[in-house]
């Protein structure tokens, strides 16, 4: 009597049928189905199922599935960098095209020559015309005053007359030329002064001053004695300007602008400005339009 | 370019790699739609559906059979389809007659059950057939079965386009076998000779 198959024996025949048994599975099959022809027989019965469903014809894809880049946005979302990079890159490309061509008129106007030595050159004499006294000497104009004011606004008497100014070369001799009409000075009443406490301390011998001395600007060097006493005293100490400098328009010269103002741009460091600025843009603008043109595929 | 190169290009964003793999697998996952849902229609949507589905998940792709990560997709839309038509049937408009005024009825669109056997030959004799039996099945068992012996995937590869151990494979199969053969029994003397089931007369 042929016992049914059991679904667990339709199983092992299918598997068996597909190969996908192990090796010892399969042999014990293979000595089950010498024993049992029905086994033999199902086995043939699933074979040829398995035939027909094989044979069946397979459908072929009517139309092309491929997907649309509006269809791929629409379902993938570009990410955020995607989203943001084009717009950067397009950003940084305009903004440096700007500022490559606001260079142009940059390098045209005053501030972009930073050339000072006219400007300052043209004060000496607007100083000295303006604080021409009746003595037929420069008055220098101290914190305000009218051009006669010597008794001006800082307070001292009319006899505070302070030095001309002369050429740098003079100036030495007449700096101490003027040193002895400074000393009355000193007994009229301090004159309160703006500047700092070590320059008060040193008052008396802001008479001494020469207006618009042209001086060799140099960086004042540090000297130990105390420059207030001695006329002739050049270096100023720390934080106190020189005898001689106290109260005056330090006109810088030619030659001193040389060591002391900041030197103007010179024109190869504008073309290297202009060179990165140029470079700059074109390199984000060729990289917004390869990144927009990746989107867009 | 190799299957694996493609991916790589696709899960970076490269659609026209993915198109290529679209190309390569469109045949299968439409028969394997058709199979799952009759409806050349519906199996039509199933498959864009599915391949939308897969450029949207690319980057969930970990190696593996690509072919069963795609018929995976395509069975998915699929179940989804069959489960909408169960939860909202939907019964056909009667065609109106595009002449006259009056609605034609139509025997067709007033059939509950599918055509009969004798009326499946009439539209072709195997491949009715096997739909027909197809039919029949299970749509879990349904899907196995046309995976293995009509597109012709390996166990492993079933396994992992469905989502389930190999035993349930091996299981579902030798189930879905037994009803397609006794269904397949139906049309034996119609069936062409050399598969016709001999032996097996009711």
């Amino acid at each position: 009597m042929n016992t049914p198959l059991t679904p667990q024996d339709w199983e092992i025949l299918s598997a068996y049928l597909d190969g996908q048994l192990t090796e010892a599975e399969q042999n014990r099959v293979r000595v089950l189905l010498e024993r049992r022809p029905e086994l033999r027989e199902e086995l043939e019965v699933l074979r040829r199922t398995r035939q027909v469903l094989r044979a069946a014809p397979r459908r072929r894809a009517p139309r092309n599935f491929t997907l649309t880049p509006a269809m791929a946005r629409q379902v993938r979302p570009p990410s955020f960098w995607s989203r943001v990079s084009v717009p950067s890159f397009s950003f940084a490309s305009a903004l440096a095209t700007l500022l490559f061509v606001l260079s142009f008129f940059f390098r045209m106007t005053p501030l972009g020559t930073t050339n000072l030595a006219p400007m300052m050159a043209s004060a000496p004499e607007a100083v000295q015309d303006r604080a021409q006294s009746e003595y037929g000497v420069p008055i220098i104009n101290w914190q305000g005053s009218t051009p006669t004011g010597v008794a001006g606004g800082m307070g001292g008497g009319p006899g505070k007359v302070f030095a001309a100014s002369t050429p740098a070369p003079k100036l030495a001799a007449e700096a101490t030329r003027v040193s002895e009409p400074a000393q009355s000075f000193l007994a009229l009443t301090p004159t309160p002064s703006i500047e700092s406490q070590p320059r008060a301390a040193a008052q008396p011998t802001m008479a001494e001053t020469t207006v618009a001395k042209a001086v060799p600007v140099s960086p004042p060097a540090p000297t130990g004695s105390n420059s207030d006493a001695a006329p002739t005293t050049n270096g100023p100490i720390l934080g106190v300007a020189a005898t001689e400098d106290r109260g005056q328009m330090v006109v810088p010269t030619r030659e001193g602008l040389d060591t002391f103002v900041d030197q103007p741009e010179s024109e190869w460091e504008w073309g290297w400005v202009q060179a990165g600025l140029a470079g700059g843009a074109l390199l984000s603008g060729l990289i917004a339009f390869i990144l927009w043109r990746r989107s867009r595929r | 370019m190799d299957e694996l190169a493609l991916v790589q290009l696709a899960q970076k964003g490269d659609l026209d790699a993915f198109n290529r793999l679209v190309l390569a697998y469109q045949d299968q996952a439409f028969n394997l739609a058709c199979r799952m849902l009759t409806d050349d229609d519906a199996a039509e949507d199933a498959t864009q559906m599915a391949f939308l589905s897969a450029y949207r998940s690319l980057s969930s792709y970990r190696g593996g059979s690509f072919r069963a990560w795609v018929l995976r997709m395509v069975t998915n839309a699929c179940y989804d389809e069959l489960r909408r038509r169960q939860r909202r049937p939907t019964t056909p408009l009667e065609p109106l007659d595009p002449e006259g005024e009056e609605e034609i009825e139509s025997p067709t669109w007033m059939a509950d059950d599918g055509p009969s056997p004798e009326q499946e030959l009439e539209q072709g004799e195997l491949d009715a057939a096997v739909q027909h039996c197809l039919n029949d099945l299970p749509e879990d068992f349904r899907a196995v079965a046309v995976m293995v012996d009509i597109e012709g995937l390996d166990y492993q590869e079933v396994a992992e386009a469905i989502g389930k151990p190999l035993g349930t494979i091996k299981s579902r199969l030798a189930r879905a076998r037994m009803k397609l053969r006794e269904c397949l029994q139906q049309f034996w003397e119609l069936l062409p000779a050399k598969f016709r089931l001999e032996g097996e007369e009711k």
